[in-house]
């Protein structure tokens, strides 16, 4: 008899645990998951802000090198490497390097970007400091303050379904050097 | 050991490492590395305005360098074609900053060519043409801070890193029309040894 309700209980008692757990809040010290449409990937390669860090910053002798922390890869610059055996000057940039772009400047500092994630200001970040020269940036100004690349760059990591990424200022900013 | 003896030996040990620590901080491996992947100088060819065509130029000419004393701004070497590595005489090669000023230098007669500081102090980035005659052929990505044009156009064949590495810069794409020979009156020979 005893045996019987054991049988019975221990399944029941840890099916209860299973639902408790799953409707309960995240234990203290977990990462609660937010979702921000900042700075979206899809942006990043559609709207063009990709080319714009490619053209900009991506010269061999600059982002362009393994040397950098925040390394950009691009079809003039440097290459990921890749099956084609596509070196600089040859084809387009890949989507995985578009990815591996966008990998290498949304990890560059994580926390302030995450800030900037969830509404903070992109002016706080290293990759709209350095090139604007608000910090010293050893390249020098590479972008001027209200040129189309700051718009670009800016209205990505202030995207939302209202305001969306400034597309044309990034094709305009991507046409360097002017033909 | 005498009082005067310790004191002397002491005062040598400090001085010693007083001198290890300032020869220390003032080199730099990196620059030290690259001038001597540079190698030695060709045979027959004086040091001046023609030698060491197609290597990295402010490795030494530049003010820590070993050639400190004759700076350059930017310097490198223009070349006919991937298929005769000759230097081409009298290339025009434009330069423009980012503040928009322009300076046009010219190649000599091994394809060198260099920007001291008096001729122009650009801001970077520089965009950089290069032309002669008809010829002209312009550089897709700006320079963004190497004042070598062989920091980035190295020619190893095959590339030692091929996906960062690009070949010399040539001012014809094939052996087309005009491709020169190489100047017949340059006191040195302006084709680059191990040429095709």
């Amino acid at each position: 008899m005893m045996r019987a309700l054991l049988l019975v209980c221990l399944p029941a008692g840890a099916a209860v645990l299973v639902a408790v757990s799953g409707c309960s809040p995240p234990p203290k010290g977990e990462l609660e998951r937010e979702v921000s449409t900042r700075a979206s990937p899809g942006s990043f390669r559609a709207a063009g802000v990709s080319k714009v860090f490619e053209k900009r910053c991506g010269s061999l002798d600059c982002h362009g090198s393994a040397a950098r922390n925040m390394r950009i890869y691009s079809s003039q610059g440097l290459r990921l490497p890749n099956d084609a055996g596509l070196g600089p000057g040859q084809g387009d940039t890949t989507l995985d390097e578009i990815t591996a772009n966008y990998q290498s400047i949304l990890t560059l500092e994580p926390e302030e970007t995450n800030k900037v994630m969830l509404g903070g200001d992109p002016y706080k970040l290293l990759v709209v400091k350095k090139p604007l020269e608000l910090e010293k940036h050893k390249g020098g100004q590479t972008i001027r303050r209200g040129d189309d690349a700051e718009r670009c760059i800016v209205s990505w990591l202030e995207e939302d379904p209202t305001k969306p990424v400034a597309k044309e200022a990034c094709d305009r900013a991507a046409i360097f050097p002017k033909e | 050991m005498s009082s005067r003896g310790r004191h002397a030996r002491v005062f040598v040990v400090v001085a010693s490492v007083a001198a290890a620590v300032v020869s220390a901080s003032c080199t730099d491996p990196v620059l030290d590395e690259t001038v001597d992947d540079q190698g030695n100088e060709t045979k027959g060819i004086p040091q001046g305005p023609l030698h060491r065509a197609g290597q990295r130029c402010t490795a030494c000419h530049q003010q820590n360098g070993v050639a400190s004393e004759h700076p350059f701004v930017l310097a490198g070497t223009i070349f006919a074609q991937p298929k005769r590595q000759v230097g081409v005489e009298g290339a025009e090669v434009r330069l423009t900053d980012a503040d928009g000023t322009k300076h046009i230098t010219k190649t000599n007669c091994v394809g060198n060519f260099f920007v001291t500081a008096s001729e122009w102090e650009p801001k970077f980035p520089i965009l950089v043409e290069v032309a002669k005659g008809g010829v002209r052929r312009s550089m897709r990505s700006p320079i963004g801070r190497e004042t070598d044009c062989a920091g980035c156009h190295v020619l190893s064949v095959p590339p030692a890193d091929p996906l960062s590495q690009v070949g010399h810069i040539y001012l014809f794409a094939t052996d087309e029309i005009g491709s020169p020979e190489g100047a017949a009156d340059c006191p040195v020979d302006p084709l680059r040894p191990g040429s095709p």
